[in-house]
């Protein structure tokens, strides 16, 4: 699943399973995003999807939709291989980590 | 290709929430990361292509209705208060000191690349 996407490693001590962050380099609420794992010192890939060629965004999104049957938004954080959380809202993924502060 | 400096895009900002009646988010941090990223797509495709969406790389045509302000930015005031990005805002929402959240996408999916 996303082979052909090429993801930055942020490092973090904890773990909360294979986290896939898509961003955009442009929007306020996808830094908020990475900042929050970040500061909950997780292990996470991730990727400004407007920075990937035009190609690769339009094959990036139609898996997506292929496969989780829903359209992305940013910010979209995949835990795993199943679940998707879409935008960026605190109390939703804190619970889907099981982190203990928002 | 023209381009703009941070401060051109923040006075692009504050003129057109003047014009239009609206108010500006008052979060330094957050509104700064917007205005950076309305001068990157400015700097890159030639117009202030929405930071919050995903562009047609400079096809100004097949971008036309996400272009800074949206044109489903006055229907995002009226029902949540502030448009996608948490850019602009209604007084009424400005004035109940909430924090701006993701709100749902208007803009229909097939326009999307």
């Amino acid at each position: 699943m996303f082979d052909y996407i090429q993801f930055t490693l942020s490092e973090g001590d904890n773990s909360a399973g294979d986290l896939r962050l898509f961003t955009l380099s442009t929007c306020s609420f996808c830094a908020e995003a990475m900042q929050y794992l970040k500061d909950h010192n997780l292990r996470f890939l991730w990727v400004a999807t407007d920075e990937l060629p035009l190609g690769v965004r339009r094959k990036l999104r139609n898996e997506f939709i292929r496969i989780f049957n829903e359209r992305m938004y940013y910010p979209t954080l995949v835990v795993g291989d199943h679940t998707v959380l879409s935008g960026f809202e605190i109390e939703e993924w804190q619970e889907e980590l099981e982190l203990k502060n928002g | 290709m023209s381009s703009r400096t941070v401060e051109e895009t923040r006075t692009f900002v504050e003129m057109t929430a003047r014009h239009q009646g609206w108010r500006i988010n008052d979060d330094e941090r957050f509104l700064d990361g917007l205005i950076a990223g309305l001068t990157k797509n400015f700097n890159r495709y030639g117009y202030y292509q929405c930071p919050c969406r995903v562009s047609w790389d400079g096809d100004r045509d097949k971008d036309h209705d996400i272009i800074c302000p949206c044109d489903y930015c006055e229907d995002d005031l009226e029902e949540y208060g502030h448009c996608l990005c948490g850019l602009f805002l209604s007084s009424e929402f400005a004035a109940s000191g909430k924090p701006v959240r993701q709100i749902p996408e208007r803009r229909d999916d097939a326009r999307f690349p």
